[in-house]
């Protein structure tokens, strides 16, 4: 889930807490997944324990998220129907406020995420004509891009999610030449996702806010565009490569190989070929450093302990261990510091020897270091589908660890 | 330049409340279209589900390009502009019945 997002459900939580809305309610949420978790976190940071996440998925009822109980949504019915609030924060409201309609469910039902009238699923005049509007603004974002890059073909990356951007780029070389593309221009919503970009060799680059890019989207889907390319494995759009998770348990990683691209599941993914080495090198303990990293946008952090644990057990054995941080981050307790540029950290993390991070996007980045290379993941499920986040992001050549409960409150890493 | 094909949305809506599935499917793909409808009471059974093969130049499919306006509506399409599950099966990952399957699944 992508920072704006993140900050785009704080917004609505609080301005709802601010209306009194939870007030005397019983709070529910619907969907057991990544943005569900995120408005708990924040809910609890109000205060506020909801009841139960509602969810579909039988295989999900009767696990925790967060310590949370996951029930099947006729639940509802049976718990004071009428003095409770449902919050939704994924962009399948439409489709779940029908579902808890047709159950009977007369309480409230909230949208915690923004209605972006491209993923809002209704064929009201009044949304078809907000759609309309973004078309023609979308045309124009096309031809801007056109226009500052006459004749080039434009591959379009519109999530934010540093993983969705890498995996896009590692596999486009096969599509460009089996289309006999010379030249691209790549658009992407974030100065983080242009400097991926420009580490796999792509100097021209366009970033595009996020409401801007979806206008694009939207046109070049809806007008056939044949010089630009949608790399997107997902809704909002009528892009719909993660159904396959319904069927078939494929990485997230292959979903754009074999989805997006439609290439062999055994087509080796590109390197990024100009990364820097950063100055931090000279300062990194060779192949007796730790660099951690236990933040990330998209799914639940464990605890200071947890990592102060880890900390620990390995200063014990004579390594020096960096926290990776952005603006605002804390380095954990006894460690160092330290924010190298996204093209840069592979050599951090090959100089240091070691790297064990909460599985976000950086590990994408860095997944072809030349390392020890752990991943840990929360002990829950991806999005709306039965597999685990554990073996949809699994990656090749890495650890790939799931730390339950039990893990979180005893587990060091050997 | 723009979507206003009231007819269109009009016989749309009729048929998203009449059914519980309307799936569209292009005219390169008429081997799944064929499979699908062979197979139609084995698949679908009770559920009211609607088969419509596209014209050249469709104003549904343009439509449906245009955004998501229903769960209830599938396209079996292909996408110069976007990858879609029909690459699954170039792909060697799933067979065509899979990819009927992950289509028609609730």
């Amino acid at each position: 889930m992508s920072k704006g997002k993140t900050n785009e459900i704080n917004k609505i939580i609080e301005d709802m807490v601010g209306h009194g809305e939870f007030e005397g309610r019983k709070v529910y949420l619907f969907g057991c997944c990544n943005p569900t978790e995120k408005a708990m976190q924040v809910l609890s940071s109000y205060g506020i324990m909801p009841v139960a996440v509602l969810d579909n998925n039988p295989s999900k009822h009767g696990m925790n998220l967060n310590g949370v109980p996951v029930v099947s949504p006729a639940f509802i019915m049976d718990d004071f129907p009428d003095s409770s609030v449902v919050c939704i924060a994924t962009r399948f409201f439409m489709e779940m406020k029908e579902q808890l309609d047709e159950l009977g469910y007369k309480g409230k039902v909230i949208s915690l995420a923004d209605e972006d009238p491209y993923s809002f699923p209704s064929m009201e005049q009044d949304v078809i004509e907000r759609k309309n509007e973004r078309l023609k603004r979308g045309e124009i974002a096309l031809r801007n891009i056109d226009g500052n890059y006459p004749g080039l073909f434009r591959l379009i990356c519109p999530f934010g999610s540093l993983g969705d951007v890498v995996n896009a780029l590692s596999y486009y070389p096969y599509y460009a030449k089996s289309r006999g593309i010379i030249d691209t221009v790549i658009v992407v919503t974030s100065d983080s996702c242009a400097r991926i970009s420009k580490a796999y060799g792509y100097e021209k680059t366009v970033v595009l806010p996020y409401n801007d890019m979806s206008e694009l989207v939207q046109f070049v889907i809806w007008s056939g565009d044949d010089c630009s390319f949608v790399a997107h494995n997902d809704k909002p759009y009528v892009i719909d490569l993660a159904d396959i998770l319904k069927k078939k348990l494929i990485t997230h990683e292959k979903i754009y190989c074999c989805g997006v691209y439609g290439l062999p599941i055994d087509t080796d993914p590109v390197k990024p070929h100009y990364l820097k080495r950063s100055e931090l090198c000279e300062k990194i303990k060779k192949n007796k450093g730790i660099i951690i990293s236990p933040y990330a946008n998209s799914v639940t952090l464990f605890s200071s302990d947890f990592w102060r644990r880890i900390v620990n057990r390995y200063k014990a054995e004579g390594f020096e261990v960096y926290t990776n941080v952005s603006e605002g981050e804390k380095e954990i307790e006894g460690t160092v510091p330290i924010s190298p540029d996204l093209d840069e950290m592979c050599s951090v993390v090959e100089e240091a020897g070691t790297f064990i991070g909460i599985r976000s996007g950086l590990c994408d980045v860095i997944r072809m270091a030349d390392c020890r290379k752990i991943a840990l993941y929360p002990n829950s499920y991806y999005s709306r589908f039965k597999w685990k986040l554990v073996d949809v992001f699994r990656l090749p050549g890495w650890e790939n660890i799931e730390i339950d409960d039990e893990k979180e409150k005893q587990w060091t890493i050997i | 330049m723009e979507i206003g094909y009231d007819e269109t949305i009009d016989k749309l809506r009729g048929d998203i409340n009449e059914f519980e599935s309307v799936i569209f499917v292009s005219m390169n793909q008429a081997e799944l279209l064929q499979s699908l409808k062979s197979n139609y009471n084995l698949r679908f059974g009770n559920r009211k589900t609607k088969i419509v093969q596209l014209k050249n130049d469709d104003e549904i499919e343009k439509l449906y390009l245009t955004y998501n306006f229903s769960s209830k509506v599938k396209m079996i399409r292909d996408s110069l502009n976007y990858g879609t599950c029909l690459n699954y099966i170039k792909a060697g990952v799933i067979t065509p019945e899979d990819y009927i399957d992950i289509k028609t699944s609730l």
